[in-house]
Order: C-alpha cells, then sequence, then structure tokens
C-alpha cells in the first residue's frame, strides 16, 4: 500500500484519505468526499465520477479504476488544482 | 471510491516538536511543569510555557519564545511582539510548522509499519511517498 503525502509551506498537510493512517496526530482534519467509483451496467465497465463531475474513462476491474484514480487525484494535489476536480 | 484531507496542523507531539525545533538550530528546554517565560530584561513574563527557546538562542533583545501544553495536549506558541517581527518571525513559524508536520506524519506512518520511499522538495513543499509492505 502507497500514501503520497504533501506538506505545504505554511505546515498544513493534504492527501488522499489513508485507510489506515490516523491524521488527528497532525492537527485538525477537513475531509471531503474526492469522487466514486460505480460499475455502468450499460457500458459495461467501472468509471470514476469525482464531486465535480468530472469521468475518469472506464475500466475492466474495479482495481484499476480506483489506481487511475489515485493517480489522478494526487497529481491534482501536485499541482494545486485538486479543489477544481472536487468542487 | 477517495476522500481529500486537508489537516490544519497543530503542535499534538513534544518529541516531534523538540526534534523540528532542533533542525532549526535551537535547543529547547523541556519542563514538566509550565515555567514563566524570560524578557530580554530578564523580567519574568506572565506566560508560561513547556518547551521554551531561551532568548539567548534568539538574539540579542530577544525574549524566550515558548510553547505551553493546553488542557487538550496541543501547544500553543508564545511568541512576544518584538520576536514575531525580528528573531522568530512568519517565515520561521511555518518552517517550524512544516517541519514538525513532516516528523509527525513520519512518527505516525512508521508506526503503522510504512516506510518513507521518497522524499521530494520543492519550493518550501515536501511531498513523501510512504509504503507499507503487507
Amino acid at each position: 500500500m502507497e500514501v503520497e503525502i504533501t506538506i505545504e509551506p505554511d505546515g498544513s498537510v493534504s492527501c488522499l484519505a489513508p485507510d489506515d493512517l490516523d491524521l488527528r496526530t497532525l492537527g485538525t482534519l477537513h475531509v471531503r468526499r474526492a469522487s466514486r467509483i460505480e460499475f455502468d451496467n450499460d457500458r459495461q465497465e467501472y468509471v470514476c465520477t469525482l464531486t465535480s463531475g468530472v469521468e475518469l474513462g472506464g475500466f475492466p476491474t474495479r482495481a484499476a479504476a480506483i489506481a487511475a484514480e489515485v493517480t489522478y487525484l494526487n497529481a491534482k494535489i501536485d499541482d494545486g488544482t485538486i479543489m477544481e476536480v472536487i468542487r | 471510491m477517495s476522500a481529500y484531507v486537508s489537516v490544519e496542523t497543530a503542535y499534538k507531539d513534544q518529541a516531534c516538536l523538540v526534534a523540528a525545533l532542533r533542525e532549526m538550530g535551537y535547543e529547547a528546554e523541556v519542563h514538566v511543569e509550565a515555567v514563566p517565560l524570560v524578557g530580554y530584561h530578564g523580567d519574568l513574563r506572565p506566560q508560561r510555557a513547556h518547551v521554551v527557546i531561551p532568548r539567548i538562542q534568539l538574539g540579542c533583545a530577544a525574549n524566550d519564545v515558548g510553547f505551553e501544553r493546553g488542557a487538550d495536549g496541543s501547544f500553543k506558541a508564545h511568541i512576544s511582539q518584538y520576536d514575531r517581527s525580528a528573531t522568530f518571525p512568519a517565515a520561521k513559524q511555518q518552517e517550524l510548522r512544516r517541519r514538525y508536520a513532516k516528523a509527525v506524519t513520519i512518527k505516525t506512518a512508521v508506526a503503522k509499519g510504512y516506510r518513507v520511499v521518497e522524499e521530494k522538495q520543492d519550493g518550501g513543499r515536501i511531498k513523501l511517498r510512504l509504503r507499507r509492505y503487507a
């Protein structure tokens, strides 16, 4: 299992919520849903939909959808545009 | 399905706070009971703290900088108005918070079996990649 954590110059921290790390050790958390992954019965593939409505392709497996979602969201955290895709 | 977490870092871990201060070149005093901070005249100030950077480490005309543990276990910084503008300004306070956040992140992750496999720094931003082997 891998987790990417970003510490901003002002000391605030951001990441995709890890399943097994209690980040309350760091301070006050603000958590918001970023996406959902569902199987589309018509398209016969898994689809990841961000809370902004942006859709990430179709995937043959749920694991593939999760991997693509995590890569995409981490890139958005990296370039500082995460709030644009999970608004 | 993912959730996005942002954290307002707060000083809760005394050992990590002291370690972060040490990385910045300060040897903080640690007290079981809060002690009064000392002002630049050698006077005792009304603020008390459990973790203290003695004024001599901050420069001439400095006052002690302290961190007082509250009832909830988190530390509140006591930095005089003078030191906020001279010896311990916003940039240093941010640096401390950043170093502290890194120390606590790693401590929390290691306790769960993670290792830091990559660390990148870019303009004051720190990116940690942590991996746990099942």
